[in-house]
């Protein structure tokens, strides 16, 4: 399944997004996980809570839209396995993040291998990918996988 | 809010506070929105059961999202996310309960910083494990 075009963009970035954190993002990202926490909306309890301003949750960076979206949109040659289901990642948060911060993310497509599983042949892609505020401050790293495999369109 | 536990208060193999979410069509609606990830395979059964799922499936990253608000809200305010890693082991069909939950592996300090260790996990009604990994959360 592995063809050698994919096998060449292992180890390379595969995109660079900037996104300024909105209210309405977080807002939107509360209203789905129905955290209550006043933290993330009160300039008060932020403060008291050692924070400089409202915080952003941090599950927000985890989102793929802070990646520009799914993976798929910039990997074409995988395009014909029409599946993708998520396979987890793991993420380090180093730093907050707030509301009007810049956040530029790069991701990097770390290896690409072949599996058999319960939806058949699979590909496993992993990615690396690296959150920095608009101090270039590294907020947060992640490596997260994605799943393809062949369904029809 | 619960008030949450302070670090002298928390003792290794204690389960946190669970966090139990009903899923539905709405929230997918929802996340799909917060997230930008509109793949039908989260709200469209036909199209689900086409790419050889069971039916509409809970997002991976909102079980991920819903994993770092049980450990925020145990965080407390003055606590802090250091890391978190999920690993999916199986589909949530929507419209099934979730149950998020947590046990205390180790506490110690490094650094001068207080950290606590956590065993997380994603449960289905059948208490399957569909998406598990660990944790680790800061305390002042």
């Amino acid at each position: 399944m592995i063809t050698e075009s994919m096998e060449a963009r292992a180890g390379k970035l595969l995109n660079a997004e900037a996104m300024r954190i909105e209210q309405r993002m977080v807002d939107e990202y509360l209203d789905a996980t129905g955290d209550p926490d006043r933290v993330w909306r009160d300039k008060s309890a932020a403060r008291e809570a050692g924070y400089c301003d409202v915080p952003v949750p941090p599950g927000l960076l985890t989102s793929m839209q802070m990646e520009g979206g799914s993976p798929s949109a910039y990997m074409p040659e995988q395009a014909y396995l029409g599946g993708a289901v998520d396979g987890g990642g793991e993420w380090e948060f180093y730093l907050p993040v707030y509301i009007g911060d810049v956040i530029f993310t790069t991701r990097e497509l770390l290896s690409v291998k072949e599996r058999r599983g319960k939806l058949g042949e699979m590909i496993i892609n992993t990615f690396n990918v690296t959150y920095r505020n608009q101090r270039s401050e590294t907020v947060a790293k992640g490596r997260w996988s994605t799943i393809r495999y062949t369904a029809e369109g | 809010m619960p008030k949450s536990s302070t670090f002298h208060e928390i003792r290794e193999n204690a389960e946190i506070p669970r966090l139990a979410v009903t899923t539905s069509s709405r929230l997918s609606a929802m996340w799909a929105a917060a997230s930008g990830d509109f793949d039908p395979i989260h709200y469209d059964n036909e199209y689900a059961v086409r790419h050889k799922l069971p039916g509409t499936i809970v997002n991976g990253r909102l079980k991920v999202a819903l994993l770092v608000r049980l450990l925020t809200s145990f965080a407390g305010p003055n606590g802090r996310l250091k890391r978190l890693a999920a690993r999916h082991q199986g589909m949530d069909r929507l419209g099934e309960p979730l149950t998020l939950r947590g046990v205390v592996t180790r506490k110690y300090v490094e650094g001068g910083e207080n950290f606590v260790d956590l065993e997380i996990w994603a449960e289905n009604p059948k208490g399957e494990r569909t998406a598990a990994g660990s944790a680790t959360v800061s305390f002042p």
